[in-house]
């Protein structure tokens, strides 16, 4: 499906998004998980999207892949969080969920 | 001790305030033209696909390479035997159709008028026969604008060439300039005036800084040979010379005037492809076809490679021997053409090219911000605006609104000017920018905010036109397309309704700036509100 590092890399920013101190006390969805553990959750889920992109487009184009798709998820992001953060979050938890599908259909035999 | 930590920040602030200030006037000087640049050129990511869909009645399948470069051959032996050259570009999943250009062997009588340039042909890849279709830049204007700006040669170049650099200055003085890159990365607040500007112009240029660095420096380096000729001038006898040496050009031979019937050519593709490990041609150029000096010259094509400018191999046109090949590119060569390669963005499948389009939209969001905020920033309630305010404003609308009304009337005029028309294509160019300019101008009589609203909803309104347009004046409409099983034509159509749609939502948020108060909005997103004045 060639999008798993942008579903990745969205999740990973909803991650850093909810360690900022001005999302964590006005966004509604409780219980937050701690910020430490959200950074780390963050890093391992943007290594992935990392990993996946140079998988998917190669050692040249992967990187140009991630990059690019970070800044676009990025940027989607944004744009939620500033108009339906929950649901912004919760798309997040969808993203992941959708990328993990597409992992293992494809890691299928 | 003391001392110095009272200077340093003081030091600290005169710097960012410089660089503020270089910032501001170097971004908003440029401001208008990055922003067409930024905008027709995120357009020609998808130039190809434009110009099919301004070309409605060639609906072609695709065929292999090497069935298009034979067709192309047998057509051009019927139509040009005897030319000097036939320069054949090959089709691939983008581009379906070939096209071909032939050049004429020059007059031997040096008194005898030069024969008339031959303008492009466009054939069928399936049967070599030609195509006829309506007369259109396509989306090769919007491409040639993006760097060229519709001025003749060379000033247009050097104009974008400074532009460029003025991009690359605000996005390295912005970032010094930008005080809280990391507190304020997610941050992007509504209806808040100046704020909510400086938001937008921050999360867009901040989200997407690695884009805007890579596509503004490769931009500019594309083109430094121009810009920058010395190195060239002072190492190498001519141009031709240091392309020799840099790219591995062979001289071309003379033609010998004996006959020698031309090789055929798709066992020469299945060799290059062999040789590039699958790669394929994009050009075919065969000089002297039919005498025994006809060479056959591949050009390999840049999909699915980082570097724009592939190597080439040159066949004996009469036994398909290699002649020649290009080197392998030395580092200097290799890292300009992945520049070139990672600013165009060919080697890009739909999803990357996608990224690319819209990352490209965030730099125009970003350039179109900026110039907003410059006038948002010194407007004083109750107070006359200044002249330069006003002059900045009324460029802000012609720029901002006023172009994407001249793109779409570029489009709406290729449905609606007659299909015969003499100089259709010239006509469709003139459309865009009397229509971008008039309504600019025409814009100037009516109070700002009315401008802007008026003008964003005229681009809503032509946008919005454009796929109605289409299935009435064509066979490919959404529906009848989409049963063919033709996908271009409804996601152009798609893609036409969503930038009309976010035309339409930015003129109805500058009709009703009240519209959402802020106090309103306290009211209803009190937990928000509230973190956003804390902050």
């Amino acid at each position: 499906m060639q999008l798993e590092p942008a579903l990745l890399s969205y999740a990973g920013l909803a991650c850093l998004a909810l360690t900022t101190t001005r999302l964590r006390r006005d966004i509604a969805l409780r219980p937050l998980p701690p910020v430490g553990a959200l950074q780390a959750l963050a890093v391992a889920i943007l290594a992935i999207a990392a990993w996946q992109a140079v998988h998917l487009f190669g050692p040249y184009q992967g990187p140009v892949a991630f990059i690019g798709m970070l800044a676009g998820a990025g940027l989607l992001l944004v744009l939620l969080l500033s108009r339906w953060p929950q649901a912004a979050i919760l798309a997040a938890i969808g993203a992941s969920v959708l990328a993990v599908l597409a992992l293992t259909i494809a890691a299928a035999p | 001790m003391s001392k110095a930590s009272k200077t340093a920040p003081k030091a600290a602030v005169g710097v960012r305030q410089s660089m503020a200030w270089i910032h501001g006037w170097l971004g908003l000087l440029a401001g208008w033209i990055l922003f067409a640049m930024f905008l027709t050129g995120t357009a020609s990511y998808f130039r190809p696909e434009i110009t099919r869909w301004m070309q409605p009645e060639i609906e072609l399948r695709p065929v292999s390479t090497a069935t298009a470069a034979s067709t192309a051959v047998a057509h051009l032996q019927k139509l040009a035997p005897d030319a000097e050259q036939w320069f054949i570009s090959l089709p691939d999943a983008r581009t379906t159709s070939t096209r071909v250009f032939i050049r004429d062997r020059p007059n031997p009588d040096p008194n005898a008028k030069p024969a008339p340039r031959r303008s492009e042909l466009r054939l069928n890849p399936a049967t070599g026969e030609a195509l006829s279709a309506r007369d259109t830049r396509g989306g090769e204007h919007f491409y040639r604008f993006h760097f060229q700006l519709q001025i003749p040669h060379p000033w247009g170049r050097w104009l974008a060439g400074l532009c460029a650099i003025a991009m690359l200055t605000a996005i390295i003085s912005g970032v010094i300039t930008h005080k809280r890159i990391f507190v304020d990365f997610f941050t992007l607040r509504w209806s808040k005036g100046q704020r909510s500007w400086l938001d937008a112009h921050n999360v867009s240029a901040v989200v997407a800084l690695p884009f805007h660095a890579m596509i503004t420096y490769t931009g500019l380096i594309t083109l430094v040979a121009m810009y920058m000729p010395w190195p060239v001038v002072a190492n190498y006898k001519d141009m031709s010379t240091f392309e020799t040496a840099v790219f591995g050009a062979e001289p071309d031979a003379e033609a010998t005037g004996r006959f020698a019937a031309l090789t055929p050519v798709a066992p020469l593709i299945a060799q290059a492809s062999r040789q590039w490990d699958g790669g394929s041609p994009a050009t075919m150029v065969v000089r002297y076809p039919n005498d025994a000096a006809a060479t056959i010259s591949l050009f390999q094509n840049s999909k699915d490679r980082l570097n724009a400018r592939g190597g080439s191999i040159v066949f004996s046109g009469v036994d398909g021997r290699q002649l020649s090949a290009s080197p392998s590119p030395g580092p200097a060569a290799e890292t300009a053409g992945v520049m070139l390669g990672l600013h165009m963005g060919n080697f890009a499948g739909p999803v990357l090219r996608w990224t690319y389009f819209l990352l490209g939209l965030a730099g125009t969001a970003m350039v179109g911000t900026g110039l907003v905020l410059w006038t948002v920033k010194r407007k004083r309630p109750n107070a006359a605006p200044f002249f330069g305010l006003r002059l900045a404003e009324r460029l802000n609308v012609g720029a901002i609104a006023c172009l994407p009304v001249g793109m779409a009337a570029y489009l709406l005029a290729n449905r609606l000017l007659p299909v015969a028309l003499p100089a259709r294509a010239d006509i469709e160019v003139s459309i865009m920018f009397w229509t971008w300019f008039g309504l600019a101008a025409v814009a100037c009589l009516r109070p700002i905010r009315r401008a802007w609203t008026e003008t964003l909803a005229i681009g809503a309104a032509a946008f919005l036109a454009l796929p109605i347009v289409n299935a009435l004046t064509t066979t490919r409409g959404f529906f009848t397309s989409l049963a063919k099983g033709d996908m271009l034509f409804p996601a152009f159509d798609l893609a036409m309704i969503a930038t009309g749609a976010l035309l339409a939502f930015a003129s109805w948020r500058t009709a009703t700036p009240s519209a959402r108060p802020v106090r309103e909005r306290a009211a209803t997103r009190a937990p928000l509100q509230g973190a956003a004045d804390a902050a």
